[in-house]
């Protein structure tokens, strides 16, 4: 698409090798779905294959087809109602200018006081991520882009659009920071910078991966306004455990990606990481979040459902699903857990 | 009035209307609250059809447009759930009940700077009819903007499980979970969430005729307006045929409008007040000299009268973006034209050989050229070589 001036949105750390199909069983996300939404937001249809191997299209090019959307149902639903073979997405125009700015802070809390701010005052940057002193340090180790290790947690801003209106976004955000404590403001001069800062921030899995033995990525949302509480929980649900975590999010929207560092050649430690993991993800629910940003439910997090939502909630996921495959022979043992299967059929009330 | 539906479903007789002012028989509308509203429809599984029912906009005239009114036993009056549950400006979000009017909502995150980028039909406040967000979200209303915004089902976040309501499904989060069942348009008459965004610093709205007209061959201007720089960026561009367009705004659409003359472009700039003026001078230089120009609230008060426009019958609007507005143009002009040849043999039928509309087929009511986009894009082969489509070019 890039010759012609347009781009897809959705752009997850992954993109190098997820497809496009994986990105609507997941309803992937990325940094940049801060301002413009998550796959869901952009696929407009799908051609996919029902549980009986027929073809269906759902959903179309145009803006408002009259139907029930059921190509919002398809994403995310990991496979469970259909494969999907076909997906036609909305293409963007590329923005005209785009500015990239870093800020390091003494606190993690500071970082995410700086995130909201930003936000209330009006501004919707297309990305903010926070990566701590951790993840700074290992990403600095490997790839040497000049990262301020010495900072307790790096924001990362990006704002694109019209480059007339960029310069005063620059302008509010940095003040912002500042007032929060920033101590030093960093703003890419040319596109090789601008590409070396993300480069460093989506190598932060890998750079984990070089260290550590064995992590495990979390992948929970909290409210932004609530980041920092949760954040300081994360790091004491590891220390109690006695495990180390890092911790590099998508701090716009508030999705949470802990690495809970482990010896893998431990299982006892393992067993602490799962419980530790486990205890996130309940704290971003307790907080009023959820249990995927965007990598979906799988396996691994399923029995969570029943933490999440109420057995009625469940109940409803469950009519639909087997709306689409009565059998429950697509994809089995994803997402759905078991005992939504058990309360369906749902006994529809006689109460007058 | 014949209550025994709702008496069967033990609803609260002092809450019942008078079926007969809706113009059907044997309806009882309520108003009421979400648990009230739980047990009417529940009351379907004792084969009680029941009808939801928001802010009054098309009930009195919908038996006009049917061949035949849909018979239902209860409505359900939803417009009793008119409260803002919660408000969270730093998160931008915000959830309601579905009775909440638009005009309602605006007000609220107008003093917080951020608005709700919707611009329903009769949404204004006074308005003897309301639009709830019910119907927004039920009839998945498109907002004048929604060439660069997201589309109200797509910007719903939850639905609050209540007392009675269908249940929760989607949260507040941007990256909420959607798993498996969005919901989105299945659940949908419970509370919503809603994302405010940030109000405009500043908007403008320039009008410029077209003398020129739609080739039918290639679907193209035959002068072709300069693409607008504006294009570059999702901004939104509505266009409409100039005998709608008249009825929009009288001192801004086009007027004396000669059906076939032409088309208007209407290009909408909002953002950052430097950007909207840097872009209007674009938009100047591409398409010329603006017969009309407004800006501040009068583009909204104008997006409003288009969206009013939208939900009349027979008005034929598109809704683009610039960088596609020649090949939507090109639908357009070749809906417009077969429109008006079935409007002229329908002048040209003595009354007396016009189907009527009971016991016969209903005559189809001339499709809007939105509808014939939709066909288009069901028909044609799905997803493929569509690299070149967004330009028209």
């Amino acid at each position: 698409m890039a010759p012609l001036g347009l781009y897809y949105a959705p752009d997850p750390a992954s993109q190098q090798v997820s497809t496009v199909g994986g990105n609507v069983a997941t309803n992937a996300g990325g940094p940049h779905c801060l301002k413009y939404g998550v796959t869901f937001n952009h696929v407009l249809g799908v051609v996919a294959v029902l549980h009986d191997g027929s073809p269906s299209t759902l959903g179309g090019e145009a803006l408002d087809l009259p139907d029930f959307d059921l190509a919002a149902v398809i994403t995310g639903s990991e496979g469970t109602l259909a494969v999907v073979t076909e997906i036609c997405v909305r293409l963007l125009p590329k923005p005209e200018a785009v500015k990239t700015m870093l800020f390091d802070f003494t606190s993690v809390e500071a970082a995410c006081l700086t995130v909201s701010a930003v936000i209330a005052v009006g501004i919707v940057p297309a990305a903010m991520e926070i990566m701590d002193q951790h993840t700074t340090q290992l990403i600095e180790d490997w790839l040497h882009i000049g990262l301020p290790t010495d900072a307790a947690a790096v924001l990362l801003i990006e704002v694109d659009g019209p480059a007339v209106s960029l310069p005063p976004q620059v302008e509010l955000i940095a003040a912002e920071a500042v007032k929060q404590g920033s101590r030093s403001t960093r703003v890419a001069k040319d596109e090789a910078e601008r590409a070396a800062i993300w480069r460093g921030r989506k190598s932060a899995f890998g750079a984990y991966g070089r260290t550590a033995s064995g992590f495990y990525i979390m992948d929970g949302v909290v409210p932004r306004t609530r980041l920092a509480e949760a954040l300081s929980t994360v790091y004491a649900l590891c220390a109690e455990r006695g495990l180390e975590a890092g911790n590099v999010f998508h701090a716009g929207d508030g999705n949470l990606h802990p690495h809970v560092l482990f010896d893998a050649r431990d299982p006892a430690a393992q067993a602490r990481a799962l419980d530790a993991s486990h205890e996130i993800l309940r704290m971003c629910i307790r907080m009023g979040g959820t249990i995927s940003g965007e990598h979906g439910v799988g396996i691994e997090k399923r029995p969570m459902m029943n933490e999440l939502f109420a057995p009625e909630d469940l109940a409803t996921m469950e009519t639909l699903r087997r709306a689409f495959d009565p059998e429950r022979l697509l994809n089995p043992g994803r997402s759905c857990p078991a005992a939504a299967a058990a309360a369906r059929p749902r006994p529809r009330s006689s109460a007058g | 009035m014949d209550l025994s539906p709702a008496m069967a479903l033990g609803l609260d007789p002092d809450r019942a209307l008078d079926p007969s002012a809706f113009g059907q028989r044997g309806a009882a509308a309520r108003r009421g609250a979400a648990a009230r509203s739980g047990r009417a429809v529940r009351g379907a599984a004792r084969g009680v059809a029941r009808r939801p029912h928001g802010g009054a906009v098309g009930w009195r005239r919908e038996p006009a447009r049917e061949a035949a009114p849909v018979a239902f036993d209860v409505a359900i009056d939803l417009t009793g759930l008119d409260r803002v549950i919660e408000y969270e400006p730093a998160d931008l979000t915000l959830t309601a009940e579905c009775g909440v009017t638009l005009a309602t909502l605006g007000a609220l995150l107008a003093a917080r700077g951020q608005e709700l980028p919707i611009e329903g039909a009769r949404a204004r406040a006074g308005h003897a009819r309301r639009r709830a967000r019910r119907q927004h979200l039920g009839g998945a209303a498109g907002p004048v903007r929604r060439a660069a915004r997201p589309h109200p089902r797509r910007t719903l976040r939850a639905r609050r499980r209540d007392a009675g309501a269908l249940g929760r499904q989607g949260g507040e989060e941007r990256r909420g979970l959607r798993h498996p069942s969005p919901g989105v348009r299945l659940a949908r008459r419970a509370h919503g969430d809603r994302r405010g965004e940030p109000e405009a610093a500043a908007r403008a709205g320039q009008r410029a005729s077209r003398s020129s007209t739609i080739s039918r061959r290639t679907g193209l201007p035959t002068r072709r307006p300069g693409r607008p720089s504006g294009a570059s960026s999702p901004r939104r561009s509505p266009c409409w045929r100039r005998d709608a367009a008249a009825r929009a705004g009288a001192d801004f659409a086009p007027r004396h409008a000669a059906p076939g003359a032409g088309f208007a472009v209407v290009v909408g700039l909002e953002d950052d007040a430097a950007w909207v003026e840097a872009q209007a001078e674009r938009v100047t230089r591409a398409l010329g000299r603006p017969e009309g120009r407004l800006e501040g609230d009068d583009v909204i008060t104008l997006w409003r009268r288009i969206a009013d426009l939208d939900d009349a019958p027979g008005s034929r609007l598109v809704f683009t973006g610039a960088h596609r507005t020649p090949a939507a143009l090109g639908t357009l002009a070749r809906r417009a034209s077969g429109a008006r040849a079935r409007d002229a043999r329908a002048r040209r039928t003595p009354p007396c050989r016009r189907r009527s509309a009971r016991g016969a087929r209903p005559r189809r009511a001339p499709r809007d050229a939105r509808v014939h986009v939709h066909r288009r894009s069901r028909h044609r082969p799905r997803h493929r070589a569509r690299v070149a489509a967004p330009s028209g070019r």
